[in-house]
């Protein structure tokens, strides 16, 4: 394959050949020769990624009514100041540097006699409309979400913070993908440690390609094989800005609509942006509520495996009188009814959340009615373990930012509570809560801010308070200065 | 450092599972419910009559656990319930027995030994009731439960609501333990009979056994056995009939000042009338005699009997301990020879039903 010397030539032919001879199966690259008084010159183009309008109207058609009087090499010079109307025009000498902008969707412009070319700045290519992220619906509040443009989330976030605080720093990541990237924070209120940190991470990266955020993601958080995430994603602007005004630090990926917050904590897990949206007392019960679903989707199968197996003279008779006739019959242990139906649960809904919404109802009632109760009536597993597992599969939803530790802590403590009961259990619970414990995420500890680690950070914990009650909104990251109401 | 922390890890993780009750596993439906057992004996035997639930007739939630008996026989407590074993064929799991029925005769030749035999076991619960039974234990455990299908769950049920009425007393096993083993109480437990309901024989428990030492001794009926309790605590429930006029004890408070010699009780009781059936200062005075001499007969019969069923002698040991070391070695002979006090205050409120 021919490669590009360094340097374009003056020879204007001589540079398009080369392209044309480089590009000569891909007829999207379109190549139009015009003359511009004497000079004659050449736009290089990407069709589809271009504004062909803004090419035609305010490069081609200018620069054929001009007169290029100026010698050859002030010639390019001259187009760039007098004639072509575009707001992002820059010269160049560099094949790399042209050829990157190509394929960024910027037009070449080749003059004759110039040993550089122009780039004018047409991007324009179809975007997805704005839309709300279905994985984060909400009842009251914005609804608006990231797209897959860098610039356009940028303008969102703006349009969010309109402050000359809110810093983008821009750079690369992909030795192939050369994807745009940029981080975001408010000057003066996020964390320099927290930045600093994360500008070093993000250079650290080494990858051919970055097609998501969760590229990145993987590659900047710490405690890598830990489920519980440290690194924060988001589809939404709003969320974005809150995480800045409380001193954290965002990051979006170019082709991606999900951006990444950091530091992200425990309690984040717990928290909605509509929390913010409605009455403080609602907000606090559905805080409450979800931390109860995440304990009670983690622990009710395994204790009640515990139960059944082991510590039966913990049950009431009655229940355990009730759980014994349920059983009769049925073939397989405690342990392999809990984790066939936990299997079932999950396969059920993952096929539910790649499906189209009619299909999922479908599912859901073969699943409930199939699956469920003609498993009881043929006595392949016992109606107790069926509701028990239903209710985790239940409750572990109402924190979908939990799901992974949900389904990895559920399945381990299960077999731990079959192996030692109760003992088994609480071990279990011990481990996860000091994993959680020793883990930090970006210099901040994963259970700050719950109130009982640090006295008087509760104000918007596992509660709410009211924002007149909010002294110190996120205090741990932003400093004493910022933030207070 | 990574494989050090692992070996430890593992370590940890092993000798987690020789922590008691780990190899534990049972799974529930493999279990046979023991709710109850009843103990005879006849002869030189003991004769075991076990409660086991087993499966409803009916499918789904309609289905009531009903129960059968297994009958079965041993030179010792240990033989017996072994040889239940054999018969059932299964195995037979005792942390949910909630009543523990000990026949007349086998109360009469002395407790201890069962009582001794549940606490050495560590599957039963020291809740269970025991309960002693005014004929044989498998009489009463064959007689028909009305609520539910199994006895020994509508036993306790009985006992449960007599706690409010005060006509049998509600003993767990570790108190009745308790009270055999300390010095100047006797142990007490509800007495259950066979009364024929609609022609069939149906169990009520109603009345106490006192025992001296861990041995029958004699019964009391529902209304001494109400006196009997408000004696051993707290007065807050029952009632005092008075001709046809029956007066409801809505609380009341009971002080005894015990001596090795002498005993004053002190009772203070409010009650509810209905209109019609309080006359005032009168019905309060008639109340007040009847209360005092069915206290004092009460009295007079443990001391007939030797049994220090209400406790006279523990308080004296909590009051004065060095009087109490003087009569302790003959509490017995000195509790048939206190001269009891007895002096009750009721009150009558009047309730009206109906505004005529």
């Amino acid at each position: 394959m021919q490669s590009f010397p360094e340097k374009i030539s003056a020879v204007m032919r001589e540079n398009v050949e080369r392209m044309k001879e480089y590009f000569h199966l891909d007829k999207t690259v379109k190549y139009h020769f015009f003359s511009a008084g004497k000079a004659e010159c050449c736009v290089v183009f990407i069709d589809g990624m271009t504004n062909s309008a803004l090419i035609n109207e305010y490069v081609i058609k200018p620069a054929a009514q001009a007169s290029l009087k100026a010698a050859p090499e002030e010639r390019l010079a001259h187009l760039e100041k007098d004639v072509v109307q575009a707001g992002e025009t820059s010269q160049q000498e560099s094949w790399s540097e042209l050829l990157q902008a190509l394929v960024r969707g910027d037009s070449l412009v080749f003059c004759d006699g110039c040993a550089r070319a122009l780039i004018v700045g047409s991007k324009g290519y179809e975007r997805r409309s704005i839309s709300e992220p279905d994985g984060e619906v909400v009842m009251k509040g914005p609804r608006e979400g990231l797209t897959e443009v860098l610039l356009s989330n940028i303008a969102m976030l703006r349009r969010k913070v309109c402050s000359e605080k809110l810093r983008f720093e821009f750079f690369e990541l992909g030795e192939t993908t050369k994807t745009a990237c940029c981080i975001c924070y408010i000057d003066g209120t996020a964390d320099a440690r927290v930045l600093a940190e994360l500008r070093e991470r993000a250079g650290r990266i080494r990858i051919d390609g970055v097609l998501d955020s969760n590229y990145v993601t993987e590659l900047i958080r710490e405690n890598r094989f830990s489920p519980f995430r440290n690194v924060g994603t988001t589809e939404r602007p709003d969320i974005v800005a809150a995480k800045l005004l409380e001193g954290r630090a965002a990051m979006l990926v170019d082709g991606s609509p999900v951006a990444i917050t950091v530091p992200h904590i425990f309690i984040e897990h717990l928290q909605s942006n509509e929390d913010y949206y409605i009455s403080f007392y609602f907000a606090g019960i559905n805080r409450m509520l979800r931390l109860i679903g995440f304990l009670l989707s983690v622990s009710i199968a395994p204790v009640y495996i515990a139960m059944v197996t082991h510590h039966h003279e913990l049950l009431p008779t009655t229940l355990l009188v009730m759980i014994s006739h349920a059983r009769q019959g049925v073939p397989f242990s405690s342990l392999s009814e809990a984790l066939i139906l936990l299997l079932a649960f999950e396969v059920m809904r993952e096929a539910g959340s790649r499906m189209p919404s009619q299909m999922g109802q479908t599912l859901s009632v073969v699943g409930a009615l199939v699956v469920g109760q003609a498993a009881v009536a043929a006595s392949m597993v016992s109606a107790p373990m069926l509701i028990v597992i239903a209710f985790s599969g239940v409750t572990g939803l109402i924190s979908p930012k939990l799901k992974s530790v949900v389904i990895i802590a559920c399945v381990g403590l299960i077999l731990m509570a079959d192996a030692m009961g109760m003992y088994g259990y609480v071990m279990g619970m011990i481990w996860l809560a000091a994993n959680l414990a020793s883990q930090r995420s970006f210099g901040v500890p994963m259970l700050a801010s719950v109130p009982l680690m640090e006295a008087g950070d509760g104000e918007d914990s596992f509660v709410r308070a009211p924002f007149n009650r909010m002294k110190k909104f996120g205090r741990f990251l932003a400093g004493e200065k910022h933030g207070k109401n | 450092m990574g494989r050090i922390k692992a070996a430890v890890l593992l370590l940890l993780a092993a000798a987690l599972t020789l922590t008691p009750g780990c190899a534990d596993l049972n799974e529930s439906d493999k279990l046979t419910i023991v709710p109850g057992l009843g103990f005879d004996r006849e002869g030189g035997e003991y004769a075991l009559i076990t409660e086991i639930v087993s499966e409803p007739e009916a499918e789904g939630s309609a289905g009531k656990p009903q129960s059968s008996l297994i009958d079965s026989r041993g030179r010792t407590i240990t033989e017996a319930i072994n040889n239940n074993i054999l018969l059932s064929g299964n195995i037979l799991y005792y942390a949910h027995v909630q009543v523990i029925v000990i026949g007349r005769e086998a109360a009469e030749r002395g407790i201890w030994e069962y009582i001794d035999y549940v606490n050495g076991q560590n599957s039963f619960r020291l809740m269970l009731r025991p309960i002693v039974a005014d004929g044989s234990a498998a009489e009463l455990m064959q007689a028909k439960a009305l609520k539910t299908d199994v006895s020994s769950f509508e036993l306790r049920e009985i006992l449960a609501s007599n706690e409010r009425i005060y006509r049998a007393p509600d003993i767990p096993i570790y108190r009745l333990a308790n009270d055999i083993l300390e010095e100047g109480i006797e142990g007490i437990l509800p007495l259950a009979h066979i009364e024929d309901n609609q022609g069939e024989p149906t169990s009520k428990i109603a009345g106490t056994a006192l025992f001296v030492g861990d041995r029958l001794a004699g019964t009391l009926d529902e209304t001494e056995t109400q006196y009997l309790l408000w004696l051993r605590g707290k007065v807050e429930g029952g009632t005092v009939t008075l001709g046809k006029d029956v007066f409801e004890v809505i609380e009341g408070k009971t002080s005894l000042e015990c001596g090795r010699n002498t005993v004053k009780i002190k009772l203070s009781v409010r009650m509810s009338a209905e209109e019609g059936s309080f006359d005032g200062e009168r019905t309060e005075r008639e109340l007040k005699e009847l209360i005092e001499s069915d206290i004092a007969g009460l009295v007079k019969k443990l001391q007939t009997l030797g049994c220090d069923a209400a406790g006279f002698g523990r308080r004296l040991k909590r009051a004065n301990a060095g009087e109490w070391r003087e009569v302790a070695e003959n509490w017995r002979e000195q509790f048939g020879r206190l001269e009891v006090t007895v002096a009750a205050e009721p009150s009558v409120t009047v309730f009206k039903r109906t505004n005529r």
